[in-house]
């Protein structure tokens, strides 16, 4: 079941979501794939590059024919990889994506918390308050 | 104070807070008149919240300070109520209350088991839930967009996700379909990782590898899903594949082994 | 105002017990006061999740979106994914109020375990406190399935595949695993029914349990009196402190704002769970990174490390990884510190009237290397997680991070615990042996 994806020309992130994601991340900065595979960083591309890369793929990649992912489809793709994927990781949050990042979440709420304690001791030392 | 307490120190009043809780009021007060504004007038959720922030800290100095200045600080000296008793820690009756607590706890185990009887008719049996799948002998193999598919379609090196025609929303029957590159062999597998039940959904063409992105379970297409690497511990099950008299690719039965993470 | 007291008086019988509980002497040191970030973070936490339930869906079937998040337009969403969008892009306080619930719930964990820590650390959890350790137990418990469920709710794809986790490890259960499962879900995976009762478990019955245990807690630490440092005028048979009135109730004031003020903070420059970036769930498909939040990265870790080897069967049933690293491990962990107490009591016996008193970690060697190794294996199980980061960093496979990071997970902690165990039995021989009784002050009128 994969879900419609929007208006035409909007269509863009949703298909990246259903087919590159896996490999390249939800940022388009490149995931560990499997082996000593990596994939690499794809934001920002040019279109054209990734239209003749997604249908002939390479040793690492799959290729998807156009039964897969049909050539409208894969011009929104490229589309969006040059443009809105860089985008839409900014507009998560001023750090971009790696802010979403569960891990770095995790880091800041326990420096957070060793900050909020080091103000807890000051403000009530002993005997202070 | 209760009685047989008494205070061993009071710490006194310090007017020279005064001045400082009047600050921090006065930040609360002006905090809250910006937050007002960046809610009514701009609505920048940020800044709002910076606000918030600020007013929700100039509360807590206000408190405080304003303490400080005008309260005194008893520190008192008490008798703990509670003298830890020499009983040991252990909570059960003892005579002929535990016959009776024993004839209770099996009286409310027994309506237990009762209840739990019923529980298994309620609803779909697992093996319905968890391994029954659309494919059999003739389903054509469908794209998410509905195409039947040839061998054609797929390019070596070729990765497509397929549902089966006859219910193509069923989320057991997810499949995926891949051409190795040297052999130009078209192989199909579930798509569900047999570790933990996460789409497998990364094709490596030039090792004919199908890796789950979640713990990196390997499986080997060419050597019919066979695990390679990761925490699964069964092959990927295989989907055998025929042709039928249009040229389009089916099954020719269900998938070889239980679909999914291990049940039990 | 005295005329509505005597009338509420004669109604409920309030005065006396108010009397006594405002008299309750309570000790000032700040590390005690890390419980009370945990009792406001959860206060946040009910606040403003009771808002942000008034707009959730929580509802996996699929509908156009025509709603304010402009990307997402005229795409076949989940409700619960398309109400997430609303809140954040047209509620009004939708965003601000989102993330203060992810923070107040990040913040209230985290200040849970270190509440734990110091009780640890400090022996508070001696008899007859141990009833209070196991009560709090339960509360850690019932605090990770709630933030658990929490994260579920929105269907994005972390959230569907932490549910696709919960059906496995319902499912590795043996021989009644596939039961459990299908009770929970009813339907294959996703099916129709297992958001509502996700979303019934976090919103009702989880806060409902945690607050009557929560009271439990606190009912407990109050009737038992607050531990304390050894000090002046402290002893086993007497404490000090300040009253409930005003004094505490001042700091417990200042500690809530400062609780509330801080999540603020937090919520002003970090997003959270940005759904938007993640997409909405789709069961064919799944990302690279998509790991759990923080509290249940251990779980996570220990799915990736454990081996394949380890999977038999046994007279019908399969033990798997799912289930070592999810039941197993978590039983392991919650258990040993559940019986910790009672292995405590063997090693250090002490007479019954001399547990007030707190204790310095340097003077439990075996407690505190049993502390530091334990938090230790947690935080490198925990790094496990991030398996996939190392092995891009080092072109490796992943599988060779794992064999390197598993000896690591297993060898350090034992090391940990021995080096920690020598030192403090070191420096025990060579300082001064602790009292219980310290002598009292002599008691000063105080000059008005």
């Amino acid at each position: 079941m994969e879900l419609d994806g929007g208006l035409p020309g909007m269509q863009g992130r949703a298909l990246f979501h259903t087919h590159c994601a896996q490999c390249h991340g939800v940022a388009g900065r490149g995931e560990y794939v499997g082996g000593s595979v990596t994939a690499p960083p794809i934001a920002g591309a040019d279109a054209a590059k990734i239209v003749r890369q997604v249908r002939t793929g390479s040793d690492r990649m799959p290729a998807f024919s156009a039964a897969t992912i049909s050539d409208g489809a894969v011009g929104e793709i490229a589309e969006y990889v040059q443009g809105g994927l860089a985008r839409s990781a900014e507009e998560a949050g001023r750090f971009g994506p790696r802010a979403l990042d569960p891990f770095v979440v995790g880091m800041i709420v326990w420096g957070a918390l060793a900050m909020f304690v080091c103000l807890l001791a000051l403000l009530f030392a002993e005997g202070r308050n | 104070m209760q009685p047989g307490e008494r205070v061993v120190r009071t710490q006194q009043p310090k007017p020279g807070f005064r001045i400082p809780a009047a600050l921090a009021a006065a930040t609360a007060v002006g905090s809250t008149i910006w937050a007002y504004i960046e809610y009514a007038f701009r609505a920048r959720p940020s800044l709002l919240v910076l606000a918030l922030a600020v007013v929700l800290f100039a509360i807590a100095a206000t408190t405080l300070l304003a303490f400080r200045a005008f309260f005194e600080f008893p520190s008192v000296q008490g008798p703990r109520p509670l003298p830890v008793s020499e009983a040991a820690p252990v909570v059960l009756g003892v005579g002929t209350r535990r016959g009776f607590v024993a004839l209770l706890a099996s009286a409310f185990s027994s309506l237990l088991a009762i209840l739990l009887l019923p529980l298994r008719s309620l609803g779909p049996r697992p093996s319905q839930v968890l391994r029954a799948t659309a494919w059999r002998n003739g389903v054509r193999l469908l794209t998410a967009d509905g195409v039947a598919l040839r061998v054609s379609d797929v390019p070596p090196g070729g990765f497509t996700p397929v549902v089966p025609a006859a219910s193509p929303d069923d989320p057991n029957s997810s499949a995926v379909l891949v051409r190795l590159r040297p052999s130009g062999q078209v192989r199909a597998y579930s798509r569900i990782c047999t570790h933990a039940g996460c789409a497998v959904c990364v094709f490596m063409p030039d090792t004919s590898l199908l890796v789950c992105p979640c713990h990196h379970s390997t499986f080997d297409v060419a050597a019919g899903g066979r695990v390679v690497s990761g925490p699964a511990s069964r092959p990927l099950p295989e989907l055998p594949l025929a042709v039928d008299a249009e040229g389009r690719l089916v099954a020719s039965d269900d998938f070889e082994g239980p679909i999914g993470p291990v049940a039990g | 105002m005295a005329r509505l007291g005597d009338a509420l008086d004669d109604r409920t019988g309030f005065r006396g017990p108010l009397r006594r509980a405002v008299g309750r002497l309570f000790p000032g040191a700040w590390s005690f006061l890390l419980g009370e970030v945990t009792l406001f973070s959860l206060v946040g936490l009910l606040l403003s999740g009771v808002y942000l339930a008034l707009f959730f869906d929580p509802s996996a079937s699929l509908a156009p979106y025509h709603g304010a998040s402009t990307p997402y337009v005229g795409r076949t969403l989940p409700g619960a994914f398309a109400s997430v969008l609303d809140l954040d892009a047209r509620v009004p306080f939708g965003l601000v109020v989102r993330r203060f619930h992810h923070f107040s719930a990040h913040l209230f964990l985290a200040s849970l375990v270190a509440h734990a820590a110091r009780v640890y650390f400090t022996g508070a959890f001696r008899r007859p406190r141990d009833l209070t350790w196991w009560v709090g137990l339960v509360l850690l418990a019932l605090a990770l399935i709630n933030g658990f469920s929490g994260y579920c709710l929105p269907f994005d794809m972390r959230g569907g595949t932490a549910i696709r986790m919960l059906m496995t490890t319902l499912g590795s259960v043996p021989w009644i695993g596939g039961w459990l499962a299908t009770l929970a879900f009813g339907a294959p995976f996703p099916g129709p029914l297992i958001l509502g009762r996700l979303y019934i478990l976090h919103v009702f019955v989880g806060p409902a349990l945690i607050v009557a245990l929560l009271g439990a807690h606190l009912f407990l630490v109050i009737r038992l009196t607050h531990t304390d440092h050894p000090g002046p005028g402290r002893s086993e048979r007497l404490e000090v402190g300040s009253p409930l009135w005003p004094v505490q109730t001042m700091r417990t004031t200042v500690v809530a704002f400062l609780v509330f003020g801080w999540c603020a903070l937090m919520s002003t420059f970090f997003p959270v769970e940005a759904v938007e970036v993640y997409g909405p769930f789709q069961y064919t498909n799944a990302y690279a990174p998509l790991l759990p939040d923080w509290f249940l990265m251990w779980i996570e870790g220990a799915f990736r490390l454990l081996p394949r080897q380890l999977d038999f069967h046994l007279i019908g049933a399969h033990f798997s990884n799912p289930f070592y690293g999810a039941v197993v491990l978590p039983l392991i962990v919650f258990g040993g510190c559940a019986l910790y107490p009672l292995v405590d009591e063997r090693i250090y016996p002490q007479p019954l009237h001399g547990r007030h008193l707190l204790e310095s970690p340097s003077d439990r060697p075996f407690r505190t290397a049993f502390g530091a190794s334990g938090l230790v294996f947690l935080v490198f199980v925990s790094m496990a997680a991030l398996d996939d980061r190392a092995a891009s960093a080092f072109r490796a496979d992943v599988w060779q991070v794992n064999v390197v990071w598993g000896i690591l997970t297993l060898s350090v902690p034992p090391v940990a615990f021995a080096a920690v165990y020598l030192w403090l039995r070191r420096r025990r021989a060579t300082t001064r042996p602790q009292t219980f009784l310290v002598p009292q002050m002599p008691a000063r009128k105080h000059s008005s």
